[in-house]
């Protein structure tokens, strides 16, 4: 360890000024002239007896003297103990790694072979194999990928141990957990001695966009003040490199149907394929594949591929690709394997979507039967008395088959008996006449809920008065106020089509490009007027068409209502009921196509979702027990009570889900976390400043420091006057803590007294000079007199 | 013995031709100092033999005034002498034998070796006309010019009291003689010889060679004589016994005068400086204030060993300041003395002593 100075020219002066004494004294000897004197012999006598006194006395005072101008230099120039080393002086230490392995670790420069995990890993050895574990040093290993996970925890002595542990860190898929890092040495904080004795924190990263969000608030995790934190050095270059963010196909829900047309080979329709792309951005090309294979076996040939172009500067891209045919009946677990060109990262080039087929769509209806007359009479009584549930009921299956080949079976249920019957095979609930539910019946629609159904609401036409929207509230579990009265526009009001957020699953996503002109005949006449909640989104909005023709209010027609804290199931609510005296709606084109989609697109979203991101715990399908992974022999996760696996996933994989008996019921895939892939480098100061605002050293800089490329600590990083400025504030900070120069100054005055008091004491001014070498003799000299006058 | 009234000189370059003219006496002895010296006279302590009748005591018995004993008549005998009462009552021949009175010599031997250049005291101060400068250049009162001071008092008592003075320079050995008159113009005499010697460069860096000196001076002196010796002293005092035994052995008496400068007996210096020695020692840097208290325990341990020796042969001696005013300290030395000469001879009068009747 070196002791630093901050004023190292002080410094120099003060060695300079040690001269001064012995200058001064040279000086004098020179200007005196010599006494001639007469008692030379006694002079001599006392000079000899008294000369290694005089000697010592006066070494003993330019000591003093030298001393005392050198440690006031010393004090003027500020030295400092880096704080790095200090933590570091002596004893047993603690070092603590913290390795990024998260997705972008796994990022190689083009046409590498090592990955930045690598370096990590090599500069994690180094730092292992500077410890002694004979004098007590330990190491703890915490890895970064989300969630962050504690390998070596609380610190080990087995330093070999250790470093096998770090040679089997790989890179994973999810995101870096860096706060989450910190605060797993928090848990044993008052467990073990760790604590008490000096620690060296070791954050080994490149610090990519994708390990560490500069722009995002971090979580703050106050590290222990005897710790001292080192960080490895910021990525320089930005590495190119494009995610495949998500992958799903445009008909989520398919259906193989009955019969022979279950055996035929199937169109499964297309896959749209999101993209990002981080680092350099050139204009430049991507080609998109999907193999359709088995789920765990190799893949086979390219069955589809498409070209896109990047243009300069363009970060993400969509891009629909067609998906082979495939006979899905005859696969166990059949997926589709999305792949683009191989880049700086290599985990996120690849894009698994399990693929689940079901043998058939059944689709209740909730209604009174004798106030639906095509539950009654069938479409033999024309539709001039469809109730609401009748329009519903008939938009499901136009054809008016079951399953006939379209693999769809309608049901008809009683509102009085919804609380008995078995849902257990209904996909879907339509709820025509909610005001006939009593509360068992809304209970079965919330247990219907949770098991990932989907319940589209629409308000019975023939009930003025509704006082059920306080049950949908309910089963939300989240404010929802409805007007009780439907409101009756003056002038059909026309309807128009509401985008949903870009976060969110749009159910209309196929009408899209038609809606406008599905809309265009649409009006309605009376509706109920939905409040906007945060938990309420519009999907179609009623706007009020004024005499003059300028539009006026608008109010919901059509809501998707999300369930606090529920994962699965999904709820559509229509504000006003489907028949001609509230909205023409259903005579017109879109209804149909709207019902089936919202059926098959809230199916799609409101099961447990098939692709989850890796970096959490995968949300398993009800009934599932354990979670086995279909790439790595004997990966095998149990699942809680709660649908969630018990451990979290941060590798990219595809599971079969297990349920109790042990059969298989479902697939279930991990992918990588989009936005951990962004490699774009980060401003180096950002790095320090979001790490000190996390570590809570935003007011001791002087603790982080910088780990150089050969796994040295130093104080400086170079080709950055920010950050040389910030060094400069952070010597300066430690030189204002350090107390080196205060004890310097102390030693200072004290050897100023030491040297006033030795000056006065070894000057003998305390000697009177009145005294005489003739004093005593007189005295004597007066006895004998007086005894000669007395004799 | 030479001629005791020539002057000599053993350096032959303290030629008269070179030496300054007189010095006036006034320059070195205040009036008042003389005026008030002039009424003490100078005892010898021991019966001195003497030239001519004096107010001394003569070792020689005589035919004088002041009856010493009788003694048997012989064959050969003055019948001048015979007590011709003791015959008449005893019929025997007795001879009448009387303490012979003498005249005194003083010889004031003054040290001039380089120790005694030495001075603190403003020259202004201590001359008796307050000159700013001795003749030779000198700001500075020195030990020398003490030492003529008390030679010239000395002699001055000795004169005025009709004794004869002689006076003897010395250094490593004797520079100057002078012949022994009882005159007053051996006064004027002396104080010239003592003020134009210091002037010769040549006694400095020459240490006191008492034994050398002694031989010297004694050499030339056949009668018991008061040898006033002047000077620091700063020789080993086993020369200094030597040359008491020598003194005591030839009959004379002895009183010695110590001349030290008063710096020399406080050594009051403060700053560190460099010293260098009058008699050749080498120079050396010292800090005096360090230094002061050995200084004053080895000065002072050498003032007693130099007292001792000298008491120790029944002699007299006095340490003389030159900072201090010579009257008062000589007159108070002489009365002293004279007093000790007083009870010495009542003492041996009542014991029926053969000086008994010798004047006090």
């Amino acid at each position: 360890m070196n002791l630093s100075i901050l004023h190292a020219g002080l410094l120099v002066a003060g060695a300079c000024a040690v001269a001064l004494p012995i200058l001064i004294h040279i000086l004098l000897r020179r200007r005196r002239t010599p006494v001639q004197w007469g008692a030379m012999k006694f002079v001599l006598e006392a000079y000899q007896q008294q000369r290694k006194r005089m000697r010592l006395e006066q070494i003993l005072l330019l000591l003093c003297r030298c001393l005392l101008v050198a440690c006031l230099g010393a004090a003027i120039a500020r030295p400092f103990w880096p704080q790095p080393q200090s933590a570091a002086v002596s004893g047993p230490q603690t070092l603590v790694l913290f390795i990024d392995n998260a997705a972008a670790s796994g990022a190689s420069e083009s046409g590498g072979t090592s990955v930045a995990l690598d370096l990590h890993l090599s500069a994690a050895q180094r730092l292992v194999a500077e410890l002694d574990a004979a004098r007590g040093d330990r190491v703890g290993v915490i890895t970064l990928a989300s969630p962050a996970e504690a390998l070596v925890w609380p610190p080990s002595g087995d330093l070999g141990a250790v470093s096998r542990v770090l040679a089997a860190i790989r890179p994973m898929a999810s995101g870096s957990d860096m706060s989450g890092g910190f605060a797993l040495t928090q848990e044993s904080t008052g467990e073990g001695k760790t604590t008490q004795s000096a620690q060296r924190w070791a954050v080994l990263s490149e610090f990519r966009a994708g390990s560490l969000d500069v722009g995002a608030p971090p979580a703050l995790t106050l590290v222990p003040p005897q710790v001292q934190l080192v960080i490895s050095e910021a990525a320089q270059r930005g590495l190119s490199n494009v995610t495949i963010a998500d992958a799903a196909l445009l008909e989520p829900v398919i259906v193989l149907g009955a019969g022979s047309a279950r055996d035929e080979e199937m169109n499964i329709g297309a896959v749209r394929v999101q993209l990002v792309r981080s680092g350099p951005l050139p204009a430049a090309s991507s080609t998109v594949r999907v193999i359709l294979h088995e789920a765990g076996a190799p893949q086979g040939e390219v069955a589809s591929s498409t070209n896109m172009s990047w243009p300069t500067g363009a970060r993400q891209q969509s891009v629909t690709v067609t998906t082979p045919r495939g006979t899905l009946s005859r696969m166990r677990q059949p997926v589709l394997s999305v792949t683009i060109d191989r880049d700086a990262l290599a985990v996120d080039n690849e894009f698994v979507l399990p693929i689940v087929p079901r043998d058939m769509l059944t689709v209740a209806c909730v209604a009174p039967a004798v106030e639906s007359p095509l539950a009654s009479l069938g479409t033999r009584g024309g539709v001039e008395g469809f109730s609401a549930a009748d329009w519903m009921y008939l938009a499901i299956e136009p054809g008016g088959i079951d399953g006939a080949g379209t693999g769809i079976r309608r049901l008809w249920i009683e509102p009085g008996a919804l609380a008995t019957s078995p849902l257990s095979d209904v996909d879907a609930l339509m709820i025509a006449a909610p005001h006939a539910l009593n509360d068992a019946g809304w209970k079965s629609v919330a247990s219907f809920l949770d098991r990932g159904g989907v319940v589209l609401i629409v308000p019975g036409g023939s009930t003025p008065v509704q006082v059920w929207s306080d049950a949908v509230a309910t089963l939300m579990g989240a404010p929802f106020s409805m007007s009780r009265e439907p409101r009756q526009w003056p002038v059909p009001a026309s309807v128009t089509a509401v985008d949903p957020p870009a976060n969110r699953v749009d159910p209309l996503m196929l009408l899209r490009a038609e809606m406008t002109a599905l809309l265009n005949p649409v009006t309605v006449t009376r509706q109920f007027v939905i409040q906007p909640e945060p938990t309420v989104q519009p999907l179609l909005t009623t706007i009020e068409t004024k005499a003059d023709g300028a539009a006026g209010l608008a109010a919901p027609l059509l809501v998707s209502l999300d369930r606090v804290g529920a994962a699965r199931g999904r709820m559509y609510l229509f504000a006003a009921a489907t028949v001609p005296e509230w909205t023409d709606l259903p005579t017109r084109p879109l209804f149909v196509p709207l019902i089936q989609e919202l059926v098959r697109q809230g199916l799609g979203s409101s099961s447990t979702p098939l692709v989850q991101r890796a970096g959490t715990a995968l949300m398993a399908p009800p009934g599932a027990m354990t979670l086995t992974s279909l790439t790595v022999q004997g990966r095998t996760l149990a699942v809680s009570p709660r649908g969630a696996t018990l451990d979290a996933v941060r590798e990219r994989d595809v599971f079969n889900v297990v349920d109790q008996r042990g059969l298989g019921v479902g697939i279930v895939a991990s992918a990588v976390d989009a936005a951990a892939t962004n490699l774009d480098v980060q401003d180096d100061a950002a790095v320090r400043r979001t790490l000190a605002t996390m570590t809570g050293l935003v007011d001791s800089p002087q603790r982080m420091n910088v780990l150089g490329e050969r796994g040295k600590t130093t104080s400086s990083v170079p080709d950055d006057a920010t950050t040389a400025q910030a060094r400069r504030d952070a010597d300066r900070a430690s030189a204002n803590a350090s107390r080196i120069s205060m004890w310097l100054f102390a030693v200072a005055v004290v050897l100023g007294v030491l040297d006033l008091l030795l000056g006065r004491w070894f000057s003998h001014a305390s000697v009177r000079h009145t005294k005489s070498a003739l004093d005593s003799r007189m005295v004597i000299d007066r006895g004998d007199e007086g005894k000669e006058r007395t004799s | 013995m030479s001629d005791p009234g020539s002057v000599t000189s053993s350096s032959p370059t303290a030629s008269a031709l070179e030496r300054p003219p007189e010095t006036d006496a006034s320059l070195y002895l205040h009036p008042q100092t003389l005026a008030r010296l002039a009424s003490f006279e100078l005892r010898a302590k021991m019966i001195v033999e003497g030239l001519s009748s004096g107010t001394h005591r003569s070792p020689f018995q005589g035919f004088s005034v002041e009856f010493a004993q009788h003694r048997p008549y012989v064959a050969g005998d003055d019948p001048r002498h015979l007590d011709w009462k003791v015959f008449g009552r005893t019929d025997k021949l007795q001879l009448k034998q009387y303490q012979q009175e003498t005249n005194l010599d003083l010889i004031v031997m003054v040290d001039a070796s380089g120790s005694m250049f030495y001075g603190s005291r403003p020259f202004a101060e201590a001359s008796g006309v307050g000159t700013k400068a001795s003749v030779d250049g000198r700001s500075t009162w020195s030990k020398y010019d003490h030492s003529t001071a008390l030679a010239a008092a000395l002699a001055y008592i000795t004169l005025h009291q009709g004794d004869r003075v002689g006076l003897v320079i010395h250094a490593d050995e004797v520079k100057l003689v002078t012949r022994r008159l009882s005159s007053m113009s051996a006064w004027r005499q002396v104080v010239g010889a003592l003020s134009t010697h210091p002037v010769d460069s040549t006694n400095r860096n020459r240490p006191t060679d008492l034994a050398r000196a002694l031989d010297q001076a004694l050499a030339k002196v056949t009668n018991h004589c008061i040898i006033a010796m002047v000077g620091d002293f700063f020789f080993d005092l086993d020369v200094l016994r030597a040359g008491l035994a020598r003194i005591r052995h030839a009959g004379h008496d002895l009183i010695a005068f110590q001349v030290l400068d008063r710096q020399e007996l406080e050594f009051n210096f403060t700053d560190t400086a460099p010293f260098e020695g009058l008699e050749g020692e080498s120079r050396v840097r010292i800090d005096p204030r360090a230094l002061r208290e050995g200084y004053l325990a080895s000065i002072r341990k050498h003032i007693t060993g130099v007292e001792s020796a000298i008491k120790g042969f029944g002699f007299d001696s006095m340490v003389v300041n030159t900072h201090d005013w010579l009257g008062p300290a000589l007159a108070g030395f002489v009365a002293r003395r004279n007093a000790q000469l007083k009870r010495g001879k009542a003492g041996r009068g009542s014991g029926g002593g053969a000086d008994g009747g010798s004047r006090g």
